[in-house]
């Protein structure tokens, strides 16, 4: 058959690269390139053995393909990817079903007797139970007194798990804790258990302990140490799988067992369904191990048997930092969140317990959530402090023939060979816990071969699963990976170190940090990338954790998703889909912890995914469907204890009279906050002749912003058709822009257009009365709908260009012009546009350029000087080739009034046009210089560094701010409040509550955590809390739910004001702006 | 005591904005940035690996502070990683010596300045100071003569009210004419003003040196002198903002289990305290004239409380005072004269130098002195603590 592709393709001028043959898989990978004259980048490895990846014109598909099993296409502009498998039932010994811990240990151990064996895994591996639990490599103490004999499996496996498994396990060593609220009868009991079971506990003095683990509580009692640990269940899960495949075993993901087919009494094989691809596949066996855990009942069924198992669930909640260094237990009888497990660079605090009917009930509620944090607090006290980064749920597999449930069933596990129940070749092994599961393995393993008349011994126990690398191999790594990065990757890639550190060596630009939180280099991305266990994004994060630290995929995945798009990795779906579906995976876990510097977060990832770069503008396109959002549990969760006390709310009287100064200078007017809103509002007040006073936190967010003016885009989650100004209408009454009407808005546009004229940086009108919003190419390939921009965003060459180039600059991570090419040329408005992506060579060696990776902000700098611009007028002329129009990412220069622009276009003869970088952001730090410059001769002070925190009043009169930091008070006649709202702090959250943050002012919000969002992170309907915020009359003052004003002198403008949504509208800058011109200007 | 989680990297939410305002990063490579040496890397540093060697870029300028919407305290964490990694790592004689200034100072006491003077500053020193890691053409300051340094802790008529001065190893070693300013500036306000000789270095060169536990040592040491005063109500004053923002934020923010925070609020800015005064009465500032560019250290700008000396200034009829606005002037204590930073201290100060110069302005004016040694070498116009010109109006 390959001889028949390559014939037609020679036939068809066209190249034709036969990549990869496998021997295992039976796959074929072969590759051609459209005779476009580029070729794509070639496939290696393992990749193509998956994909078989075919691109070529629909037309050539059905002559080429005579015997093909199934051909699954999806289109990505006019390419298809047609999956070639050879005819012919694939046959083993033994099917292991799941891919959990005892899955894999099973694989792992069948593999190194020697018996050909292939796991099937329904979705990816470790997407179980086994990624879904708290890490904790257990001493046995916690089950001793309950459960001995669990208990000393506990003990024996944890001393095996270190020895084999070392780059899986952290020897962290654990507490049990006493507090003074525990039985201390209880201690005795526990101690004499832990002794008897042969657990070596040691009583330590709780002032060594608390002086070991700051954040401990004070009200411990009594505390002895443990040989607890910490275990990555992702990390062994794969390690297993790796040295499995050393062996001779296989695992396939994403094939879902969906028949057991038998004939007289014996398993003769399964059916397997690739969810994939759709594709169904007969594999002929001689045994079956359903290995599936809170699945077996399920499995078990299709072979008409039925297994008792009661799934249980429990939820965890991952915690920011590492707030302990050991594993932290309380000492009272085993119950809910009382385990502390430092895992990596977080905390993983568990669990509940609460039987379900389904294993994969494992969408967390906030109630979970709460109750967990109220549990934990006994043990920490500053527990609500820490920031939580998502919560998770798992089912444990109870086997309960008793059908007892939760923490009374045993932790046992039971091998159940179904001879019994008629059926020969077939064992269901579920219950037990992580810690045992390679005992569970070797037990079943002996149980089977004893069955198939093997007589290896088992060696699970000796062999370390992946060997310390060599010493060379250490020394070369340590090069290319950052100081910490260096050991979580040697733990993370084990037998794939030399290769990534071979890739890393070959190409230096692929040293960069793709994931910046925790350390995962784009080498070891790609390396995961191109695994044909990945189909998603979720899968490479499994396996890298990228996405999983403070950011929560915010920048990583746009960079991932470029890195893909540049490779032609995961050619199932677009980039743009990839991207849209890691973000929503990550939502489940969100949703339920949505306050504090979560939801900052939250905010942030839509500002940069939805107001920027409009992610989210298309989510109903065709592909862009998401899976069934999982059913949220039924429970309603218990009620929500925690109090007030939760939030860092302002005092609102006075402050002691004897803390505040004399009053100093009255000003005209205070604003509060040094955003967009906050200069907009002093340049405008300063116009009018008055003395201003900025109090600001932070810079604002200018900086990572977009730098556009973006007035309406979306109304009912529907692009805006023609004149938004129209369209302002229809917005909610109490929304900004109604609110304001549309001259207010027009003046202010006016305004900004004035000042950027007068810094000598004139804003385009890119948007019209007649035909609406202008829509800008941005860096995810994406179109937004705009009003004003920089002239270097001008889309109109782009509009009338009929072929056009996208450029990157290599090692620029944040851009990818594959990216962009392939959204851009998908998009329906571009249709019968060509294009082309190329890189533009970095002007700095890797080496040179040092150890930070080069942001666009970098470029930009570089631009500034004369060697930068030569540069670029050089690299773009070359890389561009014919094409007249140019899109680049926005580096051109972080000055106001350098033309480089202008210049750039007439040295190239090109048009240019420049795309939005996620941040920091050139083009939005242009902006903030605009507005800036105009202070330069104005009455305008700035207090940097200050936070404003509280207000004094008197009857509807504010009469000065406080800064609680230096305890001064500042006064003035009027004051505007632009305190960016929820990320910038101007709106502060608890759980179920939020407040106005200076003046206390209420925020209505459901008390129900909920019920603040949406099941979809990017839908069409917005979340509730997007649109939380302060509730102003017209002239922008806050009031009261009856409508009556508060202070008449205090005006609210930008991202703190309620009733819009700035990330699903794209009408951020255009409320900052409208607000902050209008609050400002006032006589 | 309970411990407040003080120092945790959960404020944090990665926004890049301190990347974008850090003035090292824009000019080096070398400098991963404020981001990932502080919160980002405190999170493996929990776990134990610490060895950031790009940590030794940061300036502790505190601009990724002033910029971030979160409030992380991102120059802390900085600085006490410092100080864990110099733990394994230990700084080279040179920081040693330009961290423990006080200490040098205190030896120079025995020596006619010039001579201290001569010696440090030939081009055989300087060439072996080159060597040694101090940039040969770094601008360092030069002693003031002994004897005026002497004068500066003289006994001074009582008044009704008093003050204490601060004067910080810049004031005392280098320009004692400035606390002569500050002071007379005071008496005029008719405060008596003592100086004690107690007083030891904030601290600070010693934390962006590495040296926590000697800078832990000052701090209590001028804790318990700090406490001295302020049992009594008495203010103290320092015209030094880095000082201030020692003895005011950083004793606590650094070493909180110490309790050193709890002085910080009689504590004062000199120009802030000054402006008080004005507000409240005590002192009025007569009408003169005189052109100035006036550029705000990035540790005033820290504390929170605006461009003092600029908003003072403006409180003098006739004087035309332009804010040079440009950022920060690179030098950062003693960052700029290290060999290695000396260029990247130049590349942060360009802007300003040219704002500098192309403001027109005779006499370049800051509160901090080792901006205006910066000042001086980047711009060549002469540079003057603005509580200086305050007393030539009042003079006049």
């Amino acid at each position: 058959m390959l001889a028949r592709l390559a014939q037609a393709a020679r036939d068809a001028d066209i190249r034709l690269e036969i990549t990869a043959k496998t021997g295992h898989e039976k796959l074929y990978g072969v590759r051609f390139a459209p005779n476009a004259g580029r070729r794509i980048p070639a496939l290696q490895g393992e990749y193509a053995s998956r994909h078989g990846g075919v691109k070529m014109s629909a037309a050539l598909c059905t002559p080429l393909l005579g015997r093909r099993r199934g051909a699954s296409s999806s289109s990505s502009g006019k390419r298809f990817y047609i999956t070639l498998l050879e005819v012919g039932m694939r046959k083993t010994t033994v099917v292991v079903i799941g891919g959990g811990a005892t899955g894999t240990g099973i694989l792992r151990d069948l593999a190194m007797r020697g018996i050909r064996c292939l796991l099937l895994e329904q979705g990816d591996l470790a997407s179980g139970t086994s990624s879904r639990f708290h890490g904790l490599l257990h001493s046995g103490a916690r089950y001793a007194p309950k459960d001995p004999e669990a208990a000393r499996e506990c003990i024996a496996e944890n001393a095996v798990l270190r020895r084999i498994g070392g780059y899986c396990v952290e020897d962290t060593e654990g507490y049990f804790v006493r507090t003074r609220d525990d039985d201390p009868a209880f201690e005795k009991i526990w101690a004499g258990a832990c002794v008897a079971c042969g657990i070596p506990i040691e009583h330590i003095p709780v002032a060594e302990a608390r002086r070991r683990e700051r954040n401990l509580t004070p009200d411990a009692v009594s505390v002895y140490r443990v040989p607890d640990a910490a275990v990555d269940g992702f990390r062994l899960v794969w390690h297993n799988v790796m040295s499995a495949r050393r062996y001779g075993g296989d695992a396939m993901t994403y094939s879902r067992v969906t028949q057991i087919a038998t004939s007289n009494g014996r398993v003769r094989g399964v059916r397997v369904l690739h969810t994939q691809t759709g594709e169904s596949e007969d594999i002929a066996c001689d045994f079956v191990i359903n290995a599936t855990g809170s699945w077996a009942g399920e499995v078990s069924r299709l072979a008409g048997i039925e297994v008792n198992v009661s799934p249980d669930r429990g939820t965890l909640l991952a915690f920011n930092h590492r707030f302990t260094e050991r594993v932290i237990n309380r000492l009272h009888p085993a119950g809910d969140g009382d385990i502390f497990v430092p895992h990596g660079s977080i905390t993983i605090l568990g669990t509940t317990s609460i039987p379900t009917d389904r294993a994969d009930d494992t969408i967390p509620t906030s109630g979970e959530v709460l109750e967990l944090l109220t549990l934990g607090e006994v043990l920490f006290p500053h527990l609500r402090a820490y920031r939580i980064l998502r919560a998770f749920a798992g089912t444990r597999p109870l086997y309960s023939p008793d059908a007892s449930t939760g923490r009374s069933a045993t932790r046992n596990f039971v091998i159940i060979d179904h001879e019994n129940d008629g059926l020969s070749g077939m064992v269901s092994i579920t219950g037990g816990k992580f810690t045992s599961f390679r005992l569970m393995a070797e037990k079943t393993c002996d149980h089977v071969c004893a069955i198939l008349g093997v007589q290896t011994p088992c060696r699970t126990a000796e062999e370390p699963i992946v060997p310390t690398p060599a010493p060379d191999l250490l020394a070369r790594a340590s090069r290319f990976f950052p100081p910490a990065g260096l050991d979580l990757a040697v733990a993370r890639l084990g037998y794939d170190l030399e290769e990534a550190v071979s890739k890393a060596e070959q190409s230096p630009w692929k040293r960069l940090l793709l994931c910046e939180c925790e350390l995962v280099t784009l080498a070891e991305f790609e390396l995961a990338a191109s695994r044909s266990t990945s189909h998603s994004l979720g899968d490479i994060r499994r396996r890298t954790r990228l996405g999983m630290g403070t950011c929560q995929a915010g920048f990583c995945a746009l960079r991932a998703t470029g890195a893909i798009a540049e490779n032609g990795f995961l050619p199932q779906s677009t980039p743009q889909q990839l991207l849209q579906r890691f973000l929503e995976e990550r939502w489940h876990g969100i949703r339920p912890l949505l306050w504090g510097n979560q939801l900052r977060e939250v905010e942030l990832e839509r500002g940069i995914y939805g107001a920027t770069l409009n992610i989210d503008g298309d989510c109903d396109a065709p592909g862009c469907e998401l899976p069934a959002p999982p059913v949220c549990p039924s429970d309603n969760g218990p009620a929500l204890t925690p109090g007030l006390d939760a939030l860092p709310l302002p005092p609102l009287e006075a402050p002691a009279a004897a803390t505040v100064p004399t009053p100093g200078k009255e000003y005209d007017c205070i604003i509060v906050g040094a955003g967009f809103a906050g200069l907009i509002a002093a340049a405008a007040a300063a116009r009018k002749g008055k003395s201003v006073l900025i109090i600001s936190k932070g810079a604002g967010a200018l900086a990572i912003g977009g730098g556009t003016i973006d007035l309406l885009g979306y109304l009912n989650g529907r692009p805006v058709q023609g004149d938004p100004f129209a369209a302002i209408k229809e917005l909610p009454p109490n929304h900004p822009y109604r609110l304001l009407g549309p001259e207010v808005i027009h003046n202010a546009l006016e305004f900004i257009k004035t000042l950027a004229a007068e810094a000598g940086q004139p804003l385009l009108e890119a948007g019209t009365h007649a035909e609406g919003n202008a829509w800008l190419p941005t860096a995810a390939g994406t179109l937004k709908p705009v009003w004003l921009t920089h002239p270097d965003m001008d889309p109109h060459p782009l509009k009338a260009a009929q072929s056009f180039a996208v450029l990157g600059i290599s090692g620029l991570k944040d851009f990818s012009s594959q990216l962009v090419l392939a959204g851009l040329l998908s998009h329906p408005a571009m249709e019968g546009k060509q294009g082309l992506a190329a890189q533009m060579p970095n002007p700095f060696h890797p080496s040179e350029h040092g150890v930070r990776d080069g942001t666009a902000l970098d470029m930009a700098l570089f631009m500034d000087t004369p060697q930068g611009f030569a540069w670029l007028s050089q690299a773009l002329s070359q890389a561009a080739g014919r094409h007249e129009t140019v899109l680049i990412p926005a580096v051109l220069g972080t000055r106001v009034n350098a033309n480089l622009h202008q210049r750039l276009e007439q040295a190239t003869g090109k048009n240019i046009l420049e795309l939005f970088c996620p941040p920091p952001s050139v083009t939005g730090l242009r902006l903030r210089a605009i507005v800036r410059s105009s202070f330069a001769g104005q009455h305008v002070a700035l207090v940097e560094n200050a936070a404003v925190t509280a207000a004094l009043t008197q009857g509807r009169q504010c009469i000065g701010l406080v800064v609680g930091d230096t305890n001064t008070v500042y006064r003035a006649k009027e004051y505007i409040i632009a305190t960016g709202g929820l990320f910038s702090g101007g709106v502060t959250t608890g759980p179920g509550q939020a407040r106005e943050a200076i003046f206390g002012l209420p925020v209505p919000m459901p008390a129900r955590i909920e019920e603040w969002s949406c099941r979809r992170f990017f839908g069409r309907s917005p979340h509730p809390f997007a649109a939380m915020g302060v509730t102003v009359d017209s002239e922008l003052r806050p009031t009261a739910p009856n409508g009556t004003v508060c202070y008449e002198n205090v005006r609210f403008a930008g991202r703190s004001l309620a009733g819009y949504d700035f990330a699903t509208e794209k009408s951020g800058s255009g409320v900052a702006l409208a607000t902050g011109w209008f609050a400002g200007s006032r006589e | 005591m309970d411990a407040k989680p003080l120092h945790n990297p959960d404020d944090c939410t990665a926004c890049t904005i301190c990347m974008a305002h850090c003035p090292v990063a824009r000019v080096t490579p070398k400098f991963r940035g404020p981001k990932f040496t502080g919160p980002a890397y405190e999170r493996f540093r929990l776990l134990g690996f610490g060895d950031e060697s790009s940590l030794e870029y940061c300036s502790n300028c505190k601009n990724c502070d002033i910029s971030c919407p979160s409030g992380v305290p991102v120059a802390t964490f900085n600085m006490l990683a410092r100080a864990e990694y110099c733990k394994r790592h230990p700084q080279p004689f040179r920081d040693w010596l330009l961290g423990h200034a006080d200490l040098m100072g205190r030896l120079t006491e025995y020596l006619p300045a010039s001579l201290v003077n001569f010696s440090m500053k030939n081009p055989l020193s300087r060439a072996i100071m080159d060597l040694m890691g101090i940039d040969r053409r770094a601008p360092l300051p030069s002693f003031a003569p002994l004897k005026q340094r002497r004068r500066l802790f003289a006994h001074r008529p009582a008044a009704s009210k008093q003050v204490v001065f601060f004067p910080g190893c810049y004031i005392r070693y280098y320009e004692p004419q400035v606390g002569f300013d500050v002071i007379a500036i005071l008496e005029k306000a008719g405060y008596s003003v003592s100086v004690p000789e107690s007083f030891r270095c904030c601290g600070l060169p010693l934390v962006a040196g590495g040296f926590a536990t000697d800078a832990v040592d000052y701090a209590r040491a001028n804790s318990m002198e700090l406490a001295r005063w302020a049992r009594k109500g008495i203010p103290v004053i320092t015209a030094c903002p880095s000082c201030a923002l020692m003895l005011q934020k950083e004793y606590h923010d650094l070493f909180p289990e110490e309790g050193l925070g709890r002085y910080a609020s009689c504590v004062f800015e000199a120009c802030s305290f000054i402006l008080e005064l004005l507000d409240r009465g005590e002192l009025s500032l007569p009408k003169t004239s005189g052109r100035y560019v006036y550029h705000a250290p990035c540790h005033l700008r820290a504390l929170g409380r605006g461009k003092t000396g600029l908003d003072l200034l403006g409180r003098i009829p006739g004087l035309e005072v332009v804010d040079a606005d440009a950022g920060c002037c690179g030098i950062s204590g003693s960052y700029g004269f290290k060999k290695g930073k000396y260029t990247i201290g130049m590349d942060v100060g360009a802007p300003l130098f040219s704002a500098l110069k192309e403001s027109q302005a005779p006499v370049g004016l800051s509160e901090c002195g080792t901006c205006r040694i910066q000042m001086r070498h980047g711009s060549g116009l002469p540079a003057a603590h603005p509580l200086s010109i305050v007393r030539k109006a009042l003079r006049n």
